[in-house]
């Protein structure tokens, strides 16, 4: 172990050892943790050392613990390893990060009736019947002090969190500054005050300015990287990354009911070498997933070329989505073989590795017709794949580095009505390479291009692309 | 949504992440869109953010290394 994570405990041992009539309460906070269940075997690590130290030490999670991980996000039911790392570890509460939506009230519900710790929102109202279990606050004994965590999930500009909203269909959000002056009784009831929230840095300084009662707010949602902790208006915030490049461990000294120092202290776990075994064999269970290995669909016949997976990938898109036209780059295709036979969830996963999420915007075919030309200018002079539509693409000469004309055929063979909206979609990549002038920039999805492919296949069963191609060319 | 890189204001679809402005930034300055990887970004009070961090309309960010 390393220098920095070693002076921190030699300093919690000095601080022991020194006895004085104040009170200690510590906290380990992460957020958006993003299913790293990869990290999580030295965050157990971390935790067992700092818990032989200070038994009472309290580990909180901001939100977003998941999403972002197929070993995680795949896994049935949803979100299961981390949720089983979070109990292993021995999180005491987590705030509700807007990607815990993700999954809709049933994922949800199923996430929080299986993790041991209580998820926190003062901002939410769920229906009974929804089955989410979520609590506004929590209050914790640590040696006689009362530590009471106010929980605040992310409310975007829709009035909802930045999700789906069929995803939070049923459930209503208030505004954080609405709801927080209902919970001052709580902070008059106990001796140290935390804000859990999702809601981001520059929101979290606002909460700062506006409730100073508070001594800490364990910040997330905007990826921040704070140095320790910064002390706005007397209250400490702290947020740490993605995917945990460091944890915050915050120190209280609490006499006579009220805290009289406090300070964030960042714990790299890069620099940490030491693992907890059980977590690694935790990890090593979720990572041989046989999820992996499930069989989505079947290829009637072998694949040969990376247009024919591309132009799949594309109707799948287009058709899970509700679209006219789906497009993705060429160099967005991975493989260019596949056997004739079963396709697995890691197969998919192999043919579309990038994370990337669907973009939907509203486009006429001349707004298309110029994001195409863009696509191919920015990917190398690949012409995109297309699903709803044919091109035909004429270059200036044998080189194909400039193309002379498109044509675009609607799939009754008539050309593309250049005036014409249709809805399109391609992923998050391709939408933000081609600059091309248009009216709708369109939304980003939440759900990867890979899981949509997913729930298409096992739908379609089996699928027979050999010899499709979206686009011929001509010079 | 419109989050303004280094001065330059680029219009881009809601819920957009710093690495997405950065390629679309990149294409605008003809960089190379293998360039994005390593740039290092941060919000107007100078704290670094990594390329998964989510904006919201009008942000700021600041790249630090080109």
């Amino acid at each position: 172990m390393k220098k920095n994570f070693l002076s921190i405990l030699l300093a919690l041992v000095l601080s022991l050892m020194c006895g004085t009539q104040a009170k200690t309460v510590r906290i380990l906070s992460t957020n958006d943790m993003h299913a790293a269940i990869e990290k999580m075997p030295k965050l157990a690590a971390i935790v067992d050392s700092l818990r032989t130290i200070d038994p009472g030490l309290l580990i909180f999670s901001a939100g977003d613990n998941r999403t972002g991980n197929p070993y995680n996000d795949l896994y049935d039911p949803v979100s299961y390893p981390m949720i089983a790392f979070m109990n292993f570890i021995g999180f005491d509460a987590s705030a509700l990060g807007n990607h815990e939506y993700d999954s809709k009230l049933d994922g949800l519900a199923k996430m929080t009736a299986l993790s041991n710790f209580r998820y926190l929102a003062a901002n939410i109202s769920c229906p009974e019947s929804s089955g989410i279990k979520v609590v506004p606050y929590q209050v914790f004994d640590v040696d006689g002090v009362k530590v009471g965590v106010l929980g605040i999930t992310q409310v975007g500009s829709l009035g909802i969190p930045d999700t789906h909203p069929d995803n939070v269909k049923g459930l209503s959000f208030s505004q954080p500054k609405d709801v927080i002056p209902q919970y001052k009784w709580l902070t008059e009831q106990c001796d140290v005050n935390i804000l859990l929230t999702h809601i981001g840095y520059e929101n979290d300084v606002e909460l700062a300015q506006e409730f100073p009662y508070y001594d800490v707010i364990l910040s997330s949602h905007t990826h921040t990287q704070l140095e320790g902790g910064e002390l706005h208006n007397g209250v400490l915030i702290t947020q740490n990354g993605y995917q945990l490049p460091r944890v915050g461990l915050t120190t209280l000294e609490v006499e006579d009911g009220k805290v009289v120092s406090k300070k964030t202290e960042n714990i790299f776990l890069d620099r940490v070498t030491s693992h907890n075994e059980v977590a690694d064999a935790m990890l090593a269970h979720f990572k041989s997933s046989p999820e992996m290995e499930r069989e989505v669909g079947r290829f009637a016949t072998n694949i040969s070329t990376y247009d024919e997976l591309g132009v799949m990938m594309c109707d799948a898109w287009r058709a899970e989505l509700g679209c006219d036209i789906a497009f993705e780059n060429y160099g967005g295709v991975r493989y260019d073989k596949f056997p004739a036979g079963p396709i697995t969830v890691k197969d998919i996963l192999n043919l579309d590795p990038f994370m990337n999420t669907a973009v939907v915007m509203t486009l006429t075919g001349k707004e298309l017709s110029d994001m195409l030309i863009a696509c191919f200018n920015a990917d190398r002079n690949r012409f995109p794949i297309t699903s709803g539509c044919t091109a035909v693409v004429t270059y200036t000469d044998a080189t194909k580095k400039t193309i002379k004309k498109l044509e675009l055929f609607a799939p009754d063979g008539k050309k593309l009505d250049m005036k014409k909206k249709y809805r399109v979609m391609t992923n998050n990549y391709v939408a933000s390479i081609c600059d091309s002038p248009r009216q709708d920039e369109g939304e980003r999805g939440t759900d990867t291009t890979s899981s949509i492919i997913i729930s298409w296949l096992e739908k379609m069963g089996t699928v027979d692309y050999q010899g499709r191609s979206s686009y011929t060319e001509k010079w | 949504m419109t989050v303004t890189v280094n001065n330059c204001k680029i219009r881009i679809f809601r819920g957009a992440t710093v690495g997405d402005v950065l390629l679309r930034y990149a294409v605008r300055k003809r960089l190379k869109l293998s360039v994005v990887e390593s740039l290092e970004v941060t919000d107007v009070w100078g704290h670094l953010l990594d390329h998964q961090a989510p904006l919201t309309d009008r942000q700021v960010i600041k790249i630090i290394n080109l």
